[in-house]
């Protein structure tokens, strides 16, 4: 069996999780302002790297030039002091192994003011080289040469470094190796590096040495361009396909950058981590939001629906459909119960209703039966007087009024064999009527028309006129013709009935006009018709004879039975 | 209330919709051309330009808009100057799904690679990979550079105006294919012509340190009047300045696998007057040439050298022919039925076995410049 469940709950459930998603969205907005935050952070941090390690790595490089000046110098010096056949002194030797073996410098060359060299270590066998086309060779004393990466004559890439003292040119060959000894204490976090491009945009240090050696160019970063241009940047970029955040330093009198970067997917790893949660909490909620909404629509429309049809058929008369609606929220559950309940006793109180209405039908039934039988026994008295009256003129008006009586004896009998008590159908009223007048002959009753249900304030005068016209057809229309043809036409036209009484006798005399007529019968006609508030127009009929029309305005039986 | 509901479902599946084609649509992927070269070593000067010409080519085909649309993209694989190194090179490149490969840069290394190209039936498209060992074959191989047959000819030609009597040709084997085939081809030509030749092969893989190597072979060979040098940039700057060191003072004749930049810095003065048969000049007054120097200079500090010119020309042939390129076509095909492609320095029109002719000029080294010698 369902659980039923409370409506103000599940609305402040549904309320609930709506404020979850808005503390979701909250949560993510303050996640994305955290997020610029931290990226401007690490900028910062970078950047501020960058600063530091461009001024020491421009210290360090500065120190293998002041080496190299030192070196040209004490060259000088012992050649001019012991000749030029003397350059492989112990103190040469001493001090370019010291240039040479602390791993800064793969070849250093001296070169006479030809740009021949003179001396070289450690490869000896390069003495007597010409060194003319090399762009360090055009160094002046006081300049300091700063080249590109390039292969040496041992096949090594490395970078030129020279400076001249006097006429004495000092060309350092400085290992790349050692370059990213330089900066290999600035690496940052997992996938964070710092390197080292020269001042065309080679790379001259990078953790992945074989982007070095082949002389990698990075110009097209955005970062580097920049730093370039300005001498500082920083921000994120896109190396290889992949998002980096860094910042970048021109080292002073090099014109060498430096830049620190790491990947930026690294850089927001704990904010990307808290994000998934985020986002797998917002389609949760989401999902939550959207399954709870259609589970509470479901509950709550499902029994409105039905609760709607079952109210739609009670006003129908239907108060057992109510009894059906399914369990839904409590609050629902009391409305549809309260409806039921009004519906039961509605019910019994129609049930009561309609037991006393039968009752009153059982009464008015009999009050007409016996309203018929009493006109019956005045009619049967009349007729019992007439028996013994000699005369037939006086008869034949007893026999008149025991008609009349009879007439509204029928409309009382009709009335209580009626369905509901309260209206009679004309034909029917027209066929006993005209049926009962024309019996005595062999003459031809034809009704048409419409159905027309009269009430009884209408249907005893109306009965009663009908049955002088009859009388009237019958007696003049029949008298010498046993064939004659009656037809009694009805025609209800809006407000309006309309019945047209035709004979095929003789007809009406011309001057014939019921105003004047010495007959009781159509002095009772036009009473009647008055009381009807009609109008009688006569005439010749289609059949030959005469022809009465009785109009009169149609009112609704004053009492209408549902049951 | 039914209409809110439905409502509310056409909502959320519209937010579904628009997440799944977030998730699924990021933008077009790029087209993947490899570069397969040695840029490592001793040889790398040859690779590095190459990739560098090549790698500008690309930028500015994308910064006008790439292949329809898709940006290009330059997948880097080095060869090391070893068939091995070669061979995972091109499979690496293969794996990344390269649409071609600009490379290999030397005659060894096309033939190393050649047979899995043609497996793979991926194009190679060669900047200076010369060997007639490569020519004339219906394969997956086209090269932007005509066949170094002409070039030992023009050598020969230059050392017979010159008088020359006697020539020593030191070549590597390290390069075997081309250098074998340079000094077969110069001999030919010289043959008849009463000119002594010496050949001196030798391995830079096996020793760099040619100081015996010269002083012998002039000892016991004499000194020439004409020397050929075969061999990368650094081994024949080293033999120049050996030479010239021990003596030598007659002329000397180099390729194009030493025709760089490296060469001339490293030879010094004792490169000076070294002769050069080449096809792509530098100093080139081609309006394209001139801006492509000026857009290498501007990204990569230097004038561009003939292998940037020629690792350019490369891309620009992938490119075009992938532009043209229709569903159910190679792309050997296409270029091939395309045959004529404008180069950085003129036309380059291909035979129906992808190769290129180019005529050739006579170059030397003049004051620390490579110049058209008139």
């Amino acid at each position: 069996m369902t659980q039923r469940r409370s409506l103000r709950k599940t609305l402040l459930l549904t309320n609930g999780i709506i404020a979850l998603f808005l503390v979701l969205i909250l949560f993510a907005i303050s996640l994305f302002v955290f997020s610029l935050r931290s990226l401007h952070n690490a900028q910062e941090s970078y950047s501020a790297l960058a600063d530091e390690g461009s001024y020491l790595m421009g210290l360090f490089l500065d120190s293998v030039v002041s080496d190299l000046e030192q070196a040209g110098r004490i060259f000088r010096a012992s050649r001019l002091e012991q000749g030029i056949e003397a350059d492989t002194t112990l103190v040469i030797q001493e001090l370019l192994r010291t240039l040479v073996d602390q791993g800064r410098f793969r070849t250093v060359l001296f070169a006479d003011k030809d740009s021949t060299v003179l001396a070289a270590y450690p490869e000896s066998n390069l003495e007597g080289f010409s060194l003319r086309n090399r762009p360090e060779a055009s160094t002046l004393e006081g300049q300091i040469y700063r080249g590109r990466i390039g292969l040496n004559l041992e096949g090594f890439q490395t970078l030129p470094v020279a400076v001249r003292y006097k006429d004495i040119l000092v060309i350092g060959e400085l290992r790349l190796d050692w370059l990213q000894t330089l900066i290999d204490s600035l690496a940052i976090g997992r996938t964070g590096y710092a390197l080292a491009a020269d001042i065309d945009g080679t790379l001259v240090a990078h953790p992945d040495h074989t982007l070095v050696e082949s002389r990698l160019n990075i110009s097209n970063l955005s970062v580097v361009a920049e730093a370039r241009a300005e001498g500082t940047s920083k921000g994120i970029f896109k190396d290889g396909g992949i998002l980096r955040i860094g910042a970048a330093k021109v080292i002073d009198s090099w014109g060498w950058i430096l830049l620190i970067s790491s990947r930026l997917d690294d850089t927001l790893s704990a904010i990307s981590s808290m994000a998934l949660i985020l986002a797998a909490g917002i389609i949760f909620c989401s999902l939550l939001f959207f399954i709870s909404m259609q589970a509470a629509v479901k509950r709550i429309l499902s029994p409105l629906s039905l609760l709607f049809e079952g109210v739609h058929k009670m006003s129908l008369g239907d108060y057992v459909a109510l009894k059906e609606i399914p369990l839904s929220f409590i609050e629902i559950d009391s409305l549809a119960s309260e409806f039921a309940l009004m519906a039961s006793k509605v019910a019994d109180r129609n049930r009561l209703l309609q037991q006393s209405i039968h009752e009153k039908e059982l009464l008015l039934r009999e009050v007409h039966h016996r309203v018929k039988n009493n006109m019956q026994i005045i009619s049967s008295m009349i007729s019992l007087q007439r028996s013994a009256i000699q005369d037939s003129a006086v008869s034949n008006l007893f026999m008149e009024a025991e008609r009349r009586v009879q007439s509204m004896a029928m409309i009382h009998e009709r009335l209580y064999l009626s369905e509901d008590l309260a209206s009679i159908e004309l034909k029917d009223i027209v066929r006993e009527l005209f049926g009962a007048s024309i019996q005595s002959t062999e003459g031809t009753l034809e009704v048409v028309g419409d159905t027309v249900q009269l009430g009884l304030d209408q249907a005893v005068p109306c009965a009663l006129a009908l049955n002088e016209l009859a009388l009237n057809a019958v007696k003049h229309g029949c008298e010498n013709n046993t064939e004659c043809s009656i037809r009694v036409s009805i025609l209800k036209s809006g407000k309006k009935t309309t019945i047209t009484v035709e004979d095929s006798g003789p007809g009406l005399p011309d001057d014939f006009d019921p105003k004047f007529s010495a007959g009781l019968g159509m002095n009772i006609v036009q009473a009647l018709t008055k009381q009807l508030k009609g109008t009688l127009i006569w005439g010749i009929s289609s059949l030959g004879g005469a022809e009465f029309v009785l109009s009169f305005p149609f009112q609704e039986p004053a009492i209408k039975n549902n049951a | 209330m039914s209409n809110s509901t439905a409502r509310a479902g056409r909502l959320f599946v519209g937010f579904a919709i628009i997440i799944l084609i977030l998730l699924s649509s990021c933008g077009k992927k790029p087209v993947v051309l490899g570069f397969l070269g040695g840029v490592s070593g001793r040889f790398s000067d040859l690779g590095i330009s190459g990739r560098n010409g090549a790698q500008l080519a690309i930028e500015l085909r994308n910064a006008s808009g790439g292949i329809e649309g898709r940006q290009v993209q330059l997948a880097l694989a080095d060869d090391q100057q070893e068939p091995d190194a070669a061979i995972r090179a091109f499979k690496k490149l293969e794996e990344a799904g390269a649409v071609a490969i600009i490379g290999p840069m030397t005659s060894d290394m096309a033939l190393a690679v050649k047979p899995f190209a043609d497996k793979s039936k991926l194009l190679l498209i060669s900047p200076t990979a010369s060997s007639p060992a490569l020519s004339d074959l219906d394969d997956w191989f086209i090269r932007v550079n005509p066949v170094d047959v002409s070039e030992g000819r023009d050598l020969a030609r230059y050392i017979q105006a010159e008088g020359a009597l006697s020539l020593f040709i030191y070549y590597d084997l390290n390069n075997k294919n081309f250098s074998e085939g340079t000094e077969k081809t110069l001999r030919n030509a010289l043959e008849g012509s009463g000119i002594s030749i010496v050949s001196l092969p030798f391995n830079s893989k096996e020793s760099s340190n040619y100081s015996a190597f010269i002083q012998n072979s002039l000892e016991k060979q004499g000194t020439p009047d004409a020397v050929v040098v075969v061999a990368s940039s650094v081994d024949a700057a080293l033999i120049c300045q050996l030479l010239r060191k021990d003596g030598f003072k007659g002329s000397l004749y180099g390729t194009g696998w030493s025709m760089t930049d490296d060469f001339i810095r490293l030879s010094g003065s004792a490169g000076e007057g070294l002769i050069f048969s080449h096809y792509f000049d530098r100093n080139s007054a081609s309006p394209r040439w001139r801006e492509f120097s000026e857009q290498y200079k501007g990204r990569f500090g230097v004038e561009p050298d003939f292998i940037a010119g020629l690792g350019a020309n490369a891309a620009i042939v992938a490119m075009e022919g992938l532009l043209a390129q229709r569903p159910g076509t190679t792309l050997k095909d296409t270029i091939i039925s395309m045959r004529n492609f404008e180069g950085l320095q003129g036309s380059l029109s291909f035979d129906s076995y992808g190769e290129c002719d180019l005529e050739r000029f006579k170059f030397r080294i003049k004051d620390g410049q490579l110049v058209v010698d008139e």
